[in-house]
């Protein structure tokens, strides 16, 4: 018989007849796994997160031991690179860094002046707006569960409740927090509900994801009406999100109501944590 | 010493196999392809078949704990659908004396819809509220059962070549 080739490969024997277990193991481990299912659900489970951050640490860790300890290629073909390429690519950096230093400059005087005309109008003195930004390290979206995992967690002082978003809106929130690494809530998952303003009128609702692509508006007023298209975006409702935040669009069709995220939730690469200012509210 | 430790990787590679397909998923194929929390079935119904001593069902249970830690499902939601499909194997087992390759790629087939439908079933029971099914549901499926042949060449071929089969 070869070894791994077709033959033994397409004529299979099952080796083992035998019960592969008893009955009173089998019904053990069924009754085990729906009590962890019910003291889960109800939030029984003592400990339950210290356990999850410290399996979800482990898992990262031996992902990041096996990938140091890969061959890194980019080294190899750095070390063919010639000299001349090396002295080219130096006066190139350098050039990028009097341009960065230039728009630098600039930034900081356009700052300064901006700060002096807001004490000038008499304004409250601008709120600190932290961003972190973070890369989506694992895609742990499921067909019931809509979550990212980011390479932040406690040690960049990230939150529970903290918002994350791109350039072009909200994508979600934090909803655990472990050493490095922390969790986001999509807003496309079924227990995400977020209070919204909608459209130019402002008008009040919550969005809820339910696990496709498409988000559903909850809790409107009767003889409500909105225009196609319209801009929804957090209210600030609760203090959990910062007002102004764009979500999506709103889409009418066929007597249908629902949003249309700015965001491709499943192609994020980057995102921005949005430190809350209301996080210990 | 060294045969200690070869005899200890040859009763802990089904459990390996299935761990760097729990991996495999997370870190690779997620990024390109939907596999879902049910891909590592596929290793769990081959070692069932070939070495079941080797995959007691507390191993499974805790495959199941830890899909439920990356996926943030319900402890215990993917180790009991698991434990379902190895109750339904071990009654598709008693019946087929030497399956075909074709016979046990159309019960895994089975088992695997069955899985993805407990799955969705207690989802909606403990969201409380039925869930939606899209086109990925399908597309799942197929995507895992694309996968299996494949899948199972490669474990067969460790199978063969690490001589598992021989006696310990």
């Amino acid at each position: 018989m070869q070894i791994g080739g077709m033959t033994s490969f397409l004529n299979l024997k099952a080796k083992n007849k035998k019960t592969l277990f008893s009955s009173y193991s089998f019904v053990f481990f069924v009754i085990l796994s729906i009590t962890l299912i019910t003291l889960d659900t109800k939030n029984i489970l003592i400990n339950v997160s210290v356990i999850r951050s410290k399996i979800v640490n482990a898992i990262f860790l031996t992902k990041d031991i096996f990938l140091s300890n890969l061959p890194n290629l980019d080294k190899l073909k750095f070390s063919f690179t010639s000299k001349e390429e090396l002295i080219l690519e130096n006066k190139y950096l350098k050039e990028k860094i009097k341009q960065s230093n230039l728009f630098k400059l600039k930034s900081e005087k356009l700052e300064i002046e901006n700060n002096i005309l807001k004490k000038e109008l008499s304004l409250l003195p601008p709120v600190l707006e932290n961003y972190i930004l973070v890369k989506v390290t694992a895609d742990t979206q499921t067909q019931y569960n809509k979550t990212i995992i980011i390479n932040a967690g406690k040690n960049m002082d990230i939150k529970k409740g903290d918002a994350a978003l791109t350039s072009k809106g909200l994508i979600g929130s934090i909803i655990e927090v472990y050493d490095k690494y922390s969790r986001v809530l999509l807003i496309s998952d079924i227990n995400s509900k977020i209070p919204v303003r909608v459209g130019k009128n402002n008008k009040k609702a919550i969005i809820s994801g339910n696990n496709t692509s498409k988000l559903d508006l909850l809790y409107l007023k009767e003889n409500v009406s909105f225009e196609n298209e319209d801009l929804v975006y957090t209210s600030g409702d609760g203090g959990y999100f910062a007002t102004g935040i764009p979500i999506g669009v709103l889409k009418k069709e066929k007597n249908t109501i629902y949003i249309d995220p700015l965001n491709d939730l499943s192609q994020i690469q980057y995102i921005n944590i949005f430190v809350n200012q209301f996080k210990d509210f | 010493m060294v045969d200690d430790i070869k005899y200890f990787f040859k009763i802990s590679f089904p459990t390996l196999s299935i761990i760097f397909l729990i991996f495999l998923n997370l870190f690779l194929s997620n990024n390109f392809f939907d596999f879902g929390q049910l891909f590592v079935f596929q290793a769990i119904f081959f070692w069932l078949l070939y070495l079941p001593k080797f995959l007691p069902l507390y191993i499974i249970l805790i495959i199941g704990i830890i899909q439920d830690i990356i996926y943030l499902s319900p402890i215990g939601s993917t180790a009991l659908i698991f434990l379902l499909l190895v109750f339904l194997f071990e009654k598709y087992n008693k019946f087929f004396l030497e399956p075909s390759f074709f016979e046990l790629f159309i019960s895994f087939v089975a088992l695997f819809t069955i899985g993805m439908i407990a799955l969705w079933a207690l989802s909606s029971l403990i969201n409380l509220k039925f869930l939606l099914i899209n086109i990925n549901f399908v597309y799942e499926i197929l995507l895992n059962l694309f996968l299996f042949p494949i899948n199972y060449f490669f474990l067969h071929l460790f199978f063969k070549k690490l001589n598992l089969d021989k006696k310990l």
